[in-house]
């Protein structure tokens, strides 16, 4: 059985200078752990926007769909159409055509506007994302409908459109003539003869009842941006949006580079006080070996007395980080990120090692007891 | 006991090279105390270091009880040592952060030597040096004989029985080297086989047999090397 030998510190100026260094190292990775929490959040959390704005939610927030499930009711005060995602619904005169009359979006914030089919469906997710041409019209339209040998069309400016469903004329007089179009399945030539003016947009960020969007969304209307203004003025009050974002994101971004600097640093500090540690220790080797030691049981000795300063200096780092968990009142690592955060974490400690044993250990490995002696 | 033949070392190449040892030959018998003088340079601790394993010859044989020592090398060359060899040094060779005690328990740790045993050999080898209320003091704490005294106690504990002492009085002052000198003599009437490589003849005067070294060649006197 290996008998050990009573642990003590060595050269203690020394030794506690490169405890010194480990502290601080490890203070700086605990530190560079946290960042990484925050952006991995920060990443986390534009996910789920950008999930919400791949994702159409089309119907009341509380009820659950499937991706291709069709339905009978559009609630549009609680729509959360995407980005890159906008409702056309106008009003048709029959006879010339038609024009396009606005349907006030200030209207329906203010009051509940939910539209139900009387026959058939609105379109599912899938169809608006692939850009199916199809619209979901009036009972006033419903002479307008032509029977092809794929179903029911309507045309607009020369472009089928499947009519997929007819809206419930809530007015009872059977003249409904407004055609309900996402943006995604209407034509592009559809705007080009039209007037600006008549042409409103419903176009929604991730949440309706957000007071910018809301305003952005009356800026539209009463601007009347046509589609591609809209994406530019979308991105850019996206950008005004994400801009403290950005800049948070980019704080972080320096914030991490420089204690990355701050690590390469210390890791220089420790490499040379490590050697400055193992030269201080070199008659402790050499009579070692005088006496019979070999090299490994040398190497373990020293390996374990630098653990111990490393795991002192763990232990004050970490006291450190609680300190400043409690004052700032953010978790450092935190139970979502904990086998990620002990992973970096060790392998850190693993670095830290490495680059405070090679070059010492290397030169403990070189000392010849024969010259040492006669020191 | 020990068998050298035809041992040599050179340190460095080409032109900067040192034949620190030619063809030496030698027979230590068991329970001997062989003194081996010679003037710096001349190569004797280089021989010590072949016997104490420290260092190994670049051609020759080294044979210690029928081991062949020469061809040991790293685990097997270090556990013989341990063993076997026992070494005194003119600086001591202790360790300044560890007490007496601790000092000639160390090398009964390397041998992993269960600690009850450890205790009783080491007090042991402090009563025999006359230092056992010593053991808990440091090394820099204690007079130069004292340390002296302490670095025989280690050879002592571990049970070497070759103990090689590299100038063991070089340090000391006249009456404290003859202390030590006494000690060395007590040690090789006990049994212990004891090399001793000084300059000092009186010292060497002590042994029971001289040998003397010149530009790396051993003999029986010094007039072997005016006719070599």
């Amino acid at each position: 059985m290996r008998q050990r030998e009573k642990i003590r510190i060595h050269d203690k100026p020394i030794s506690f200078t490169l405890m010194g260094m480990f502290f601080v190292s490890f203070l700086v990775v605990l530190n560079v752990i946290h960042i990484r929490n925050r952006q991995e959040d920060a990443s986390r959390q534009q996910e789920k926007e950008h999930y919400k704005t791949e994702q159409m939610y089309l119907y009341d927030s509380d009820a659950s769909y499937e991706l291709d499930e069709p339905v009978e009711k559009l609630n549009f005060q609680r729509l959360k159409i995407t980005k890159g995602n906008v409702v056309f619904l106008f009003n048709t005169v029959v006879g010339n055509g038609y024009s396009i009359a606005p349907i006030h979006l200030a209207a329906v914030m203010n009051e509940p506007l939910v539209e139900e089919v009387e026959k058939g469906r609105f379109p599912t997710e899938n169809e608006i994302k692939h850009g199916r041409k199809c619209v979901v019209i009036g009972e006033g339209l419903d002479r307008l409908v032509e029977e092809t040998q794929n179903g029911e069309v309507l045309k607009v400016e020369g472009v089928n459109y499947d009519v997929l469903g007819i809206l419930k004329d809530t007015s009872g007089e059977g003249t409904d003539n407004r055609v309900l179009m996402f943006q995604n399945c209407y034509e592009e030539s559809l705007l080009n003869g039209l007037d600006g003016s008549y042409s409103y947009f419903v176009k929604y960020g991730s949440n309706v009842e957000s007071e910018l969007e809301t305003a952005q969304l009356l800026a539209w209307l009463h601007h009347s941006i046509p589609d591609k203004l809209i994406k530019e003025s979308d991105d850019k009050s996206l950008e005004e949006m994400d801009g403290l974002k950005d800049m948070a994101q980019l704080l972080r971004e320096y914030i991490k580079f420089a204690l990355y600097g701050l690590f390469v640093f210390c890791m220089l500090g420790c490499m040379i006080v490590s050697t400055i540690w193992i030269k201080r220790r070199r008659k402790e080797i050499v009579i070692r070996k005088a006496l019979g030691s070999n090299l490994s049981s040398i190497v373990l000795i020293l390996l374990r007395d630098l653990g111990l300063l490393m795991g002192a200096a763990l232990l004050m780092s970490s006291v450190v980080i609680g300190l400043q968990s409690l004052i700032s009142g953010e978790l450092w690592i935190r139970e979502e990120y904990i086998v990620k955060n002990l992973l970096y974490l060790l392998a850190s400690a693993v670095i830290i090692v490495l680059v405070t044993c090679i070059r010492p250990f290397y030169t403990a490995a070189k000392i010849n007891p024969a010259e040492g002696t006669r020191e | 006991m020990i068998t050298l033949k035809k041992i040599n070392k050179t340190y460095g190449h080409g032109e900067n090279a040192t034949h620190a040892l030619k063809d030496i030959s030698l027979e230590i018998q068991e329970g001997e105390m062989i003194a081996i003088m010679g003037t710096s340079g001349s190569g004797k601790s280089t021989l010590l270091n072949i016997l104490g394993c420290m260092d190994q010859s670049d051609s020759g044989e080294y044979l210690y009880r029928e081991i062949a020592v020469h061809k040991l090398n790293n685990q097997p060359l270090h556990r013989f040592r341990k063993e076997h060899i026992g070494f005194v040094f003119q600086n001591f060779a202790l360790m300044n952060q560890y007490t007496v005690y601790e000092n000639v328990e160390l090398p009964l740790s390397i041998q992993n030597v269960p600690k009850k045993e450890r205790k009783e050999r080491v007090y042991a080898a402090l009563t025999q040096m006359g230092i056992r209320d010593l053991a808990k003091k440091l090394p820099t704490k204690i007079s130069g004989g004292q340390q002296q005294r302490c670095a025989i106690a280690r050879a002592l504990a571990s049970g070497n029985e070759l103990i090689l002492a590299d100038e063991p009085t070089g340090a000391l002052d006249v009456n404290t080297g003859n202390e030590i000198m006494d000690i060395l003599e007590e040690l090789n009437r006990q049994g212990k086989t004891i090399v001793i490589v000084t300059h000092d003849p009186k010292i060497a005067a002590r042994a029971g047999r001289i040998l003397y070294m010149e530009d790396g060649r051993l003999g029986e006197n010094t007039d072997e090397f005016k006719n070599a």
